[in-house]
């Protein structure tokens, strides 16, 4: 890897990132309403004295201008401003909720992975057998099923029917006065996890068995098979190696969608993470909260994206990340 | 491969099992706990966010804190932290007299001086929530249990501003006066006065409130009640049927009628909470026009929307803007008469004799101009609420009489500026803007702030009467005021009423009674309803 497109593909991400800010600043600013009107609409209505009170409290009753200057200079300060409806610096807010996120998306990326890679290697391999064609079909099924679907159905069968898992939340009321259960987030994250993992497994099944596909074909499989090398041994040392480079940019993007949580999911399970975060301040028109989860949104697709490029040499050797031709 | 793969499925198989097992036994230890506390469902945890004044008062939903006063549906208003009070002849100084055995939750006593603290910090620290409070002068106190108000101009509503749509709660003084930066602050205490004391909270998660065994007024007589977060209504109403909590509140008529007969569970109705009108726009053609308002009037088929929209949990209201139920003598009986009367025939006279005619005999009727009216029914959201459906059985009906009407779905953010450009709109509010004399100002031309009134409405009569009645404590004068405004605003028909609309709560009738004559201030659980409660 050369030095010098280590350089540029920093000072490009760089640019991405105040691009990303310059353009959020001016989306977020050109939604209509605010946060006055949403939580009191009849007061903000009728009384235009709470509105231009609101404003000069939290400073958009300055140019439009002046409030991007200072959000780009404390930004880069660190200072990513503070919740309105919190009332706490947004980075912790956002800390706090990441978490949670993390808890579920987090298994649930790696399990549909886990299962997609096999799945998908496996109906690649065997392509056009009957099992490829009954796995196809189920995927088909899987994903033309939307996540919340999943939440439903599960809150209502394994959560109230067959009462094995709680309709929802992270903990059970027993921790107010006992405290937090690692047993108990568990239980509770078990339905989110199986909901999101149904929902993400057929993007991965698709990729890979496409990439499989493609292996299968090679001249190399061929070798293998006339060397006389046994289809298990040709599946995982020379098929699966070359069909997952594909999967490892996924994986990383995939990753870096899992801070951006999961509205749906998280809404019906009542799972206090990003994607209802997310949905709650654009709801509320809390604008610097907004701006800050959309600004580590970009962080971490920027880091994602830099994580991947910088790996690709380690993971295929005959990659050389900077060198054309 | 067959072995690998079958030892992979038996690998798979076993963890599941684990897994499943482990699950099952958390489940039947989480299933013993929390037997005693009253388990409330709540959309989200509004009430632990920031502090008491970023979100805008605590008429009486936050438990904690409290207020002078709470409005109630007897058309007054119950003492809290002041046990009477009175105003001068012009409504310009207003005097609370407090109640002398208050003490905040960290045992410190409340006086007239937390009083004056809140107005005074609300202003120094301009906060938005200071805008309430835009008449007042400065308070004065007296003594310890008293305090005065100076407004700097005659308002007679400004008990209705303390009381609720936000209301003011009063705040601890030996508290907030080292609270230097009220917007970055996040309160873990939350120390107010009220019949509950906040315990502790798990982030978007529970509250839990303890009794004030302290407290001034009635005591609560469930000693522990939790707020229990969750998003999703119908979540909600699962945690209900499975026992996860003991009450929901606001849930649609379809959900109620599925929990009828459902063992112990029992559907509660406040009535009349919400007034739905049919507003119009006086400025947009033909809105603008006098007798079209007056034809709409007769359009309404009030008992259909309320079978088909509210499943029967709504009322046909016929009195001009103030509801009966709540505003009682205010309202002016002898107006509108008839005027409001369901009759299809009449509105098309009314529509022909105004010159709105089907003349090229597509089936739509024209102008008088003979152009193609343009109406156009502006609703809030995705329709799927009640003012959707309300839209869309108005729609069906006014076909019947020549009109076609396009319904425009909008985003909240950009309600207001669509309703300007419409003809039709639903004007959906709580019994708390139609239960005074004050409430009429809602039709005022400019109101008091210089914005024009949703309706684009204008009479210079109404607007002096307005005027006058904002100057005036005198509660018979006020009356004879609101009286001739009823009749103005039935003479030139911006808004013609629909219905008043229930609120349903769901609860455990097993754990908890005392649900009956439930006046909850909003739509949720209040203070005033957990004081009721006792366990069954």
């Amino acid at each position: 890897m050369r030095l010098e497109y280590l350089g540029w593909r920093v000072f490009y991400s760089f640019l991405a990132f105040a691009i990303s800010i310059t353009f959020t600043f001016i989306l977020i600013h050109a939604m209509p309403g605010d946060y006055l009107h949403v939580i009191l609409p009849s007061l903000a209505d009728k009384n235009p004295l709470a509105t231009e009170l609101f404003e000069e409290q939290f400073g958009f009753d300055k140019p439009l201008v002046d409030q991007y200057v200072l959000y780009v200079i404390n930004v880069f300060q660190g200072n990513w401003g503070y919740s309105i409806q919190y009332g706490q610096p947004v980075t912790a807010v956002i800390i706090s909720k990441l978490c949670w996120t993390m808890i579920i998306l987090l298994p649930a990326t790696l399990l549909s992975i886990l299962i997609g890679v096999a799945i998908g290697s496996y109906s690649g391999w065997s392509s056009g057998s009957l099992a490829d064609s009954f796995i196809f079909k189920i995927m088909i099924f899987l994903g033309a099923v939307p996540s919340y679907w999943w939440a439903i159905i599960l809150i209502l069968v394994l959560g109230f029917y067959l009462g094995l898992f709680p309709l929802g939340g992270y903990m059970s009321v027993r921790a107010l006065n006992e405290g937090l259960s690692y047993y108990d987030v568990l239980y509770h994250a078990v339905l989110p996890i199986v909901a999101l993992t149904l929902a993400m497994v057929p993007g991965v099944y698709y990729l890979m068995r496409t990439s499989m596909l493609q292996t299968v074909g090679q001249d190399y499989i061929l070798t293998a098979r006339c060397k006389g090398l046994g289809e298990l041994k040709i599946l995982q040392h020379h098929a699966l190696k070359n069909a997952m480079l594909p999967m490892v940019t996924m994986m990383a993007i995939e990753l870096a969608h899992t801070i951006m949580g999961s509205v749906f999911v998280e809404t019906i399970f009542s799972w206090p993470g990003m994607g209802y975060l997310t949905y709650e301040a654009l709801r509320v028109r809390d604008i610097p909260l907004l701006q800050g989860i959309f600004l580590m949104d970009t962080l971490i697709i920027i880091l994602a994206n830099m994580a991947t490029d910088f790996s690709y040499p380690f993971i295929d050797p005959r990659a050389e990340v900077g060198k054309i031709g | 491969m067959t072995i690998k793969s079958s030892a992979m499925g038996r690998a798979f198989g076993i963890l599941f099992l684990s897994f499943f097992v482990a699950a099952s036994f958390i489940g039947n230890v989480a299933a013993d706990s929390g037997e005693d506390p009253l388990v409330i469902a709540a959309s989200s945890s509004f009430f632990t966010q920031g502090n008491v004044l970023s979100k805008g008062g605590v008429p009486t939903g936050s438990f904690a804190y409290e207020g002078l006063i709470a409005r109630n549906r007897e058309g007054g208003y119950d003492g809290w932290l002041a046990k009477s009070w009175e105003s001068n002849d012009d409504a310009s100084i207003w005097t609370f007299h407090l109640v002398d055995n208050a003490t905040w939750h960290d045992g410190e006593p409340f006086t007239s001086e937390d009083v004056k603290f809140t107005h005074d910090y609300l202003k120094k620290k301009k906060l938005w929530l200071s805008s309430v409070l835009s008449k007042v002068d400065h308070v004065e106190c007296p003594d310890e249990n008293t305090a005065i108000f100076y407004l700097k101009t005659p308002f007679s509503a400004f008990l209705d501003s303390l009381s609720h749509c936000p209301g003011i709660g009063i705040i601890p003084k030996h508290i907030w006066e080292s609270v230097d930066d009220p917007d970055h602050y996040a309160d873990d205490k939350f120390i107010g006065t009220g019949p509950f004391k906040f315990e502790k909270a798990i982030s978007e998660q529970y509250v839990k409130l303890v009794a004030n065994e302290n407290y001034h007024g009635q005591k609560p007589q469930v000693k522990e009640a939790i707020l229990k977060i969750i998003t999703n209504k119908d979540s909600q109403i699962l945690s209900l049927r499975s026992g996860d909590v003991d009450v929901v509140s606001d849930i649609s008529p379809a959900v109620a009628k599925s929990l009828i007969g459902s063992q112990g569970i029992d559907v509660s109705v406040v009535p009349d909470t919400r007034g739905y009108e049919l507003g119009m726009q006086c400025n947009n053609s033909p809105t603008d026009n006098k007798d079209f308002r007056n034809a709409m009037a007769h359009a309404i088929n009030r008992e259909r929307i309320c079978d088909i929209v509210f499943d029967g949990y709504a009322h046909p209201t016929m009195t001009t803007f103030l509801m009966p139920v709540v505003a009682h003598d205010f309202v002016n009986e002898d107006v509108p008469g008839d005027d409001y009367g369901y009759d299809l025939k009449k509105a098309k006279d009314l529509l022909e004799s105004a010159g709105f005619l089907d003349s090229d005999g597509d089936g739509w009727r024209e102008g008088p101009d003979k152009e193609k009216l343009n109406l156009i029914f502006v609703i809030q959201g995705n329709g799927a609420d009640a003012s959707g459906r309300m839209a869309e059985v108005l729609k069906e009906e006014w076909k019947q009489i020549g009109l076609d009407v396009k319904i425009k779905l909008t985003e909240s953010e950009q309600y207001s500026e669509e309703r300007r450009h419409s003809n039709f709109f639903i004007s959906g509010m709580p019994y708390l803007m139609h239960d005074d004399a004050d409430d009429l100002s809602h039709f005022e031309c400019n109101s008091y702030f210089g914005q024009k009134n949703w309706y684009d409405f204008s009479n210079q009569r109404y607007n002096e009467l307005n005027e006058k009645l904002r100057s005036i404590a005198d509660r018979d004068e006020r009356r004879k005021i609101g009286y001739e405004m009823q009749e103005i605003l039935a003479d030139e028909v911006p808004s013609v009423p629909i219905c008043s609309a229930d609120l349903i709560f769901a609860h455990r009738s097993d754990r908890f009674a005392g649900w009956e004559n439930l006046t909850p201030l909003y739509w949720d659980v209040d203070t005033k309803m957990l004081l009721n409660l006792k366990r069954a």
